[in-house]
């Protein structure tokens, strides 16, 4: 993979380092140069909608902060006297010693400094994630796998009424926090405890016995998978991937397939799918004067991250009654999961599939969709007008050139602020239209 | 000693001015310290937390130049912090009327492989790339950690394309390990501008003042107060274009609204062009801009209607000024801000009759490039009343430690992230962001009025406060809130 254009991400230490803060009383330790953990987190944390600051991140999240002088003779004696004052001085339940690039370069025995630590009892784990090593959502496994193996309580015994709920990595997935809670309450509805653990109202207790879990959620086909993976390992919960679910149609298939696997009651599932069901056409069924006085389908391009590209998309086409053209994937991805994303997208029925691309680049992604566009002679004009693009704050001038609606759902989000939305299940089904339709009525 | 254009790479602060980072004591103690023929020693911690990198200090300013690109030779999380560029990007745009577009950046996505075998291809292909979307007037290559450790050739990567790239390519040492002062960012961004941008004059122009700015809100201000000299300003460098910087040598003289931010390049374009620059104290509150108004005036010979300026200014706003030192009146407060303007709202606040407690300077230089001690902070040491001084790069911990003793009715910091800590432990934070806070006389006094507007209401951080515990232990609010600091005695 080559040069990328204004990334959509962080890097692997901004991914573990977001997902420690989005832990309540959890802290990072960050072996780094000076200016890592702050840029990591700005980046982060103002592009999911101004997140802001937890217990302590930002500019307060403790560093080593290291310098030429470490690079030179090593780095361990510093990051040994950094855990042991931010012991003293920070009062956290979990301190989670993550690295940088540097510290990964001139190859700090990192582990054996934390065990030192953990020999004594301390709840510190460490966390190899190095920037170079790739973006967020692999640091995010990383710092996962790193909790699944060195904290979680192994051996405890299985609920099988108690899922934990993966494949969020924070900030990347601006609206996490929203969208585990409505998960949680979704599921809840069919008797099913979901632990989210990255909302300011877990408990590290949760996490800490998350072994108890009968089956872990992952909501991504790449994010999350490998750790979960390593969950299985260690404490013999297995994983199903699913796609993140917005609206009726996926939220009800998602359902469905949960409740068989759990052995939920049919009835009370019946129950559940048709009072949420009511509630999201009680609100739509009377938007279709708009919709239909207004002509208000639209073709859609769909720019953003392997779980919101697909959910987005799935959810224009199944609900919407829109037709996809065109989705570009941002992530930086392997082959294989390229292949899972491409497989994922054979599920969608070939009349409405869009062309997917996988692209980093902003402006590539403009370039390969007017490259495509006029390979399609219309003597009409666009053979995409009227366009909707739904992507990231990146992608305005793109909608801005095709004339078309914008909506922003992907990272970075910073033309507005978000605090709980959520676009998962019904109700964010409902939400994502009545945003995305307001986007088309906001200048009357 | 004089700065030296000759080399790839601006000398880190540390280096060239002996910068600290670490220090507690007080204000005339630090200036004493930092005087002539004495030195100080830089303070090392066994606790920090995260500061700032150069690089984002260099690409803040770099990739603002409309018309140039940016190509930055790190891992991807090193241009993550391009989001907090892009919104200052489109903010400044959107008031200039100019239309939404992104900024000119591509990193070249150094991956673990390049770290051992080299990332000079892909800076090859990056900086191709660049030139082909963007087509640039410039190209700025920065460094990082990264490209630095495994020593990439940067300098052999460019020249190697120079037929086939003809623009200025240009590299930027703004690796974050080598320096905590994370303003050797900007230095290593002007000094690419100098090396590469910058050309001899061809004219002079006797109007042109060299503005060295961030953002630049002030501008029409500015251009009403530098009219009534006969002055044109230029604002450099976010949102100047590329032949813009490069006839900065032109200009009749350079003036900053930030010495932290214009030594370097004020004192390099006085050097080698002889435009001089002005070393009087930033522009804010009285004393600073009617001594900065004065510099430029002594600069062009103008000092007549620069003294008619001032007074017809002083005029419009000493009645507001009278009525706002009345408000203030037993008002106490705690700032944190990088040097210049640390030492800048000494006075600023002096001016409006707020107690100063105590200052914290996010680093501080004894010197600047030419040679001098900053003058703000030796004229607020020459008061009768000392105060306790801090340097830390930020060091959160140390600042929330001294506004839990100190419990001062106002706290104001300049930087992101740090003043909502302040705001947790419901002390009414007014951040300085903009720059030209305070700027002027006016800016004083509407500066003075957006306190008294953030004093008359403080719901919004005495509830919030009530609820939020910050992440300190308890231990750590009985202790000295330098303990972690290791210092020569003060």
């Amino acid at each position: 993979m080559s040069h990328i254009e204004r990334p959509r991400y962080q890097c692997a230490l901004g991914g573990a380092l977001v997902t420690i803060n989005a832990i309540e009383r959890a802290v990072a330790i960050v072996h780094s140069a000076p200016g890592c953990a702050a840029s990591a987190d700005g980046a982060a944390t103002v592009g999911a909608g101004y997140w802001g600051s937890t217990l302590t991140d930002g500019r307060a999240t403790p560093s080593t902060n290291i310098i030429e002088r470490q690079v030179i003779f090593g780095g361990e004696e510093r990051l040994s006297e950094q855990i042991a004052s931010t012991l003293d001085v920070i009062d956290a339940d979990l301190y989670a010693v993550i690295t940088g690039c540097m510290t990964d370069i001139i190859g700090d025995d990192v582990r054996a400094v934390v065990s030192e630590f953990q020999k004594q009892g301390k709840p510190v784990i460490v966390a190899e994630t190095g920037g170079f090593k790739g973006d967020s959502n692999l640091g995010a496994d990383f710092i996962w796998d790193a909790i699944v193996t060195q904290y979680l309580t192994p051996g405890l015994p299985k609920d099988n009424r108690r899922v934990n709920l993966f494949g969020f990595v924070p900030a990347q997935d601006v609206f996490w926090r929203g969208n585990l809670l409505e998960l949680k309450r979704l599921l809840g509805r069919l008797g099913i405890t979901a632990n989210t653990f990255l909302t300011p109202f877990d408990d590290l207790k949760d996490l800490k016995d998350a072994g108890r879990a009968a089956l872990n959620v992952v909501f991504s086909d790449v994010h999350g998978v490998k750790p979960a993976a390593v969950f299985e390992e260690t404490h013999g919960t297995p994983f199903v991937s699913e796609p993140l679910p917005i609206g009726p149609t996926a939220t009800e298939a998602f359902l469905r397939r949960i409740a068989a696997r759990l052995e939920i009651d049919p009835a009370r599932l019946d129950e559940v799918l048709a009072e949420e069901k009511a509630y999201y056409y009680g609100f739509l069924t009377p938007l279709t004067d708009l919709y239909t006085d207004q002509d208000f389908q639209r073709f859609g391009v769909v720019i953003g991250n392997v779980n919101y590209s697909y959910a987005v998309t799935r959810f224009i086409a199944d609900d919407l009654g829109w037709i996809p053209y065109l989705v570009a994937v941002t992530d930086l991805l392997t082959d294989e999961q390229r292949a899972s994303v491409v497989a994922r997208f054979e599920e969608i029925p070939e009349i409405l599939r869009p062309k997917l691309i996988f692209e980093t680049d902003t402006d590539r992604i403009k370039e390969r969709l007017n490259e495509e566009l006029a390979s399609e002679a219309d003597p009409y004009g666009s053979p995409i007008s009227p366009a909707y693009v739904i992507g990231s704050n990146l992608d305005r001038p793109l909608a801005a050139e095709l004339k078309a609606g914008f909506f922003g759902i992907s990272y970075p989000i910073t033309n507005r602020i978000v605090t709980d939305q959520y676009y998962v299940g019904f109700r964010g089904g409902l939400r994502l239209t009545t945003d995305i339709v307001s986007a088309l009525v906001a200048n009357r | 000693m004089a700065i030296n254009l000759d080399i790839t790479e601006a000398p880190t602060r540390e280096t060239r001015l002996g910068s600290i980072t670490g220090y507690s004591g007080t204000l005339k103690d630090l200036v004493a310290r930092t005087g002539c023929g004495a030195s100080i020693k830089n303070g090392d911690r066994t606790f920090s937390q995260a500061s700032s990198c150069s690089s984002g200090c260099a690409q803040t300013l770099l990739a603002g130049i409309v018309d140039a690109a940016v190509v930055n030779h790190a891992p991807i999380g090193c241009a993550g912090d391009t989001v907090y560029h892009n919104i200052a990007n489109q903010y400044g745009r959107f008031y200039r009327e100019w239309g939404n577009k992104n900024i000119q950046l591509v990193n070249t996505n150094m991956e673990e492989q390049d770290t051992v075998f080299g990332g000079t291809e892909k800076l090859r292909e990056g900086i191709r790339e660049a030139f082909r979307r963007f087509a640039p007037k410039a190209i700025f290559v920065t460094t990082s950690c990264a490209s630095g450790i495994i020593g990439d050739d940067i300098k052999g990567v460019i020249s190697e394309l120079t037929d086939e790239v003809p623009v200025p390519v240009i590299q930027v040492s703004c690796e974050g390990f080598r320096s905590k002062v994370w303003a050797s960012g900007f230095d290593a961004a002007f000094h690419a501008i100098l090396t590469g941008i910058v050309k001899p004059p061809v004219r002079k122009r006797p109007e042109l003042v060299n503005m060295v700015n961030f953002r630049g809100s002030a501008r029409a201000y500015i251009a009403r107060l530098f009219g009534e000299l006969g002055l044109v300003p230029r604002f450099v460098v976010p949102f100047a274009t590329v032949e813009e910087l490069a006839t900065v040598s032109e200009a009749a003289v350079t003036a900053t609204v930030c010495t932290t931010l214009g030594s370097y390049f004020g004192t390099a374009l006085e050097e080698n062009y002889g435009v001089p620059y002005v070393k009087a104290i930033p522009p804010h509150g009285v004393a600073g801009i009617e001594a900065w108004l004065r510099g430029i005036g002594a600069a062009v010979g103008k000092e007549s209607e620069v003294e008619a300026l001032i007074d017809k200014e002083r005029a419009a706003t000493d009645a507001d000024l009278a009525e706002l030192r009345r408000r203030f009146k037993g008002k106490r407060a705690v700032l944190g801000m990088g040097p210049s303007y640390a030492q800048s709202y000494l006075g600023v606040l002096e001016e409006l009759g707020i107690e100063v407690l105590h200052a914290a300077s996010w680093h501080y230089d004894p010197r600047y490039d030419y040679g001098e001690q900053p003058p703000a902070i030796v004229r607020a040491a020459s008061r009768e009343n000392d105060i306790t001084f801090s340097v830390g790069d930020q060091q959160l911990y140390e600042i929330t430690n001294t506004l839990s003793r100190l419990k001062p009715d106002l706290y104001f910091s300049r930087h992101p992230g740090s003043s909502v800590w302040a705001a947790k432990l419901g002390i009414t934070a007014v951040p300085v962001i903009d720059e030209y806070t305070a700027f002027g006389h006016r800016g004083l006094v509407n500066f003075g009025w957006r306190i008294v507007d953030a004093l008359t209401n403080r719901n919004f951080v005495t509830k919030l406060a009530d609820r939020v515990k910050l992440p300190y232990s308890g231990w750590w609010y009985g202790q000295d809130p330098y303990a972690f600091l290791d210092q020569e005695a003060v």
